[in-house]
């Protein structure tokens, strides 16, 4: 999973273009790195096609932190490969 | 001889958002949504660190934004500068008649004293009517030799080249947590809307500042900010599609995300759009103004914008499929409105999958042409500065109550924003960055 952690946090760093080391994981998404619904989408379109899982966008909503997107990428890693 | 060291300190007085009806300032102050586009314009304006940066270093500058900390109780101040938009004209005139009592001297300018110096006069020592590149050096070495005047209009100076601003003082801002820093890379617009004041007071001139300038400003900002998004606060920015192009270009070396005002025009060159997107453009804000095209012939007197409006729905696509979002501007009030109207401006934004929409009501701040046109036809109901916030209904209209605008913009934002709408706007931007994603 460490692999996977990681990708999101790089894919975010990208998309955001905000270094990798501010993106902590109790760090708000919003708020402090200015992570809108448009970029929440294009950091999730990317994921999925990287790591070949589907998200449903939905849930962006319920996101607050680095910490809980990365859980929604796992969950939905998980999902797609239990 | 020294020159005597001043110690000067330079006021952004608070913007609150007064709401006169009461359900609206309920919903603006609860809606997720509204919070989050008030978030992203929390930044301050560029007037202040400009000033700043043009007071020589052997003069002490602090810079106090009061929406981020309390004015100075004590302390003794030989300059206090205060600058104020039209909503926040009320609050300046208080500060500054405080200064005075305490005996500072005291100085206003920015957009609102530019267009209403006489008012200003009566609570500052001097003011500035508009650019304050070339009067404020020279108002420093009047105050130094004891005869400062009592105003300073641009006019009376050299014109201001984009060249002649320097690099706004971020430093004295970097105190601040700001979501947003503003930019600016040209000033004027070739629309000259009825209802703007920026080209009535600063000329309709378009003037670009050195590329080299923009990027020196960027990485400085990037100092202070590892987070803050990067807006730019042109009037009208990529009228000069050459400028533009070599400007964004210089952009992709500096690895930060950005969005910007502009017309619609710019989706006439996707090469464009593309470096754009590529760059870090994540958002632009475009002032649409009205789906109905007998409100749009009044607003420029080439008729630019009613020119425009058959092509907006392509424009908006050509512009978002780049993964661009569009903020869609639109007035509400404008004399042709009718109640209609409110359902055909959520109707443009939601069938076009528009990332968003800003609705305000028609407002005849001081130094427009509407102001006059309005003045002239009896339809001006409140001259209270603290209500032209664009939120409240400050003019007289055949179809709508003072409420009814109000509760009309509401509506807007009601319609564009709710669960359904915005699970719509998420899967239409997926698509969308679904086919530009490179793996």
């Amino acid at each position: 999973m460490d692999d996977q952690r990681r990708h999101v946090r790089e894919v975010i760093a990208g998309i955001s273009r905000i270094d990798v080391s501010e993106l902590a994981d109790d760090v708000n998404v919003r708020e402090e790195l200015g992570i809108d619904s448009l970029m929440a989408m294009e950091i999730i379109a990317t994921i999925e096609k990287a790591l070949q899982i589907h998200i449903d966008e939905a849930q962006y909503a319920a996101i607050e932190t680095v910490g809980d997107f990365i859980d929604l990428v796992i969950a939905a890693y998980r999902d797609t490969n239990d | 001889m020294t020159e005597r060291r001043l110690r000067i300190l330079l006021i952004s007085p608070s913007a609150s958002y007064f709401i006169n009806d009461s359900e609206f300032e309920e919903y603006v102050r609860t809606s997720r949504d509204i919070r989050t586009i008030l978030h992203f314009w929390s930044g301050i304006g560029l007037g202040l660190p400009t000033i700043a940066a043009l007071t020589p270093e052997t003069h002490d500058v602090r810079i106090v934004d009061e929406n981020k900390e309390a004015i100075p109780s004590d302390g003794s101040f030989d300059i206090v500068g205060i600058t104020a938009m039209t909503h926040q004209a009320d609050r300046a005139y208080e500060i500054a008649t405080d200064f005075r009592r305490r005996g500072c001297y005291v100085v206003i300018g920015g957009i609102h004293a530019s267009v209403c110096p006489r008012e200003a006069m009566r609570y500052a020592d001097s003011v500035f009517v508009g650019e304050a590149e070339n009067m404020w050096p020279a108002f420093l070495s009047d105050f130094l030799q004891s005869s400062p005047k009592r105003i300073y209009n641009h006019s009376d100076y050299r014109p201001v080249e984009m060249s002649d601003s320097p690099v706004p003082k971020y430093s004295l801002l970097a105190k601040y947590s700001y979501p947003v820093v503003f930019v600016q890379t040209t000033r004027g617009c070739p629309h000259d809307c009825e209802f703007c004041v920026a080209s009535n007071v600063y000329g309709k001139r378009y003037k670009r500042k050195p590329i080299s300038q923009v990027v020196e400003e960027i990485r400085e900002i990037k100092k202070y900010w590892k987070r803050a998004q990067i807006g730019f606060a042109d009037d009208n920015m990529f009228v000069d599609r050459r400028y533009s192009r070599a400007l964004v270009e210089r952009f992709k070396e500096l690895v930060f995300s950005w969005f910007a005002v502009c017309d619609v025009s710019v989706a006439q060159n996707e090469e464009l759009l593309r470096a754009m997107h590529e760059s870090g453009c994540r958002t632009l804000l475009i002032g649409f103004e009205s789906v109905r095209e007998d409100n749009l012939q009044g607003i420029n007197e080439n008729r630019w914008k009613a020119k425009q409006l058959a092509h907006y729905p392509a424009y908006v696509q050509k512009i978002q499929k780049h993964g661009i979002g569009v903020y869609g501007s639109f007035i509400l009030g404008f004399e042709q409105d009718t109640q209609e109207t409110v359902d055909e401006i959520i109707d443009f934004i939601n069938s076009n999958n528009l990332l968003g929409g800003h609705a305000t009501i028609l407002t005849p701040l001081p130094g427009s042409r509407l102001r006059d046109r309005l003045e002239r036809e009896g339809k001006i109901l409140d001259r209270d500065w603290k209500w032209y916030t664009l939120w409240n209904a400050v003019i007289k209209h055949a179809k709508f109550s003072p409420e009814d605008l109000e509760r009309g913009v509401m509506t807007i934002f009601k319609g564009i924003y709710n669960p359904e709408s915005n699970k719509r706007r998420s899967e239409y931007f997926k698509r969308i960055y679904g086919e530009l994603v490179q793996v």
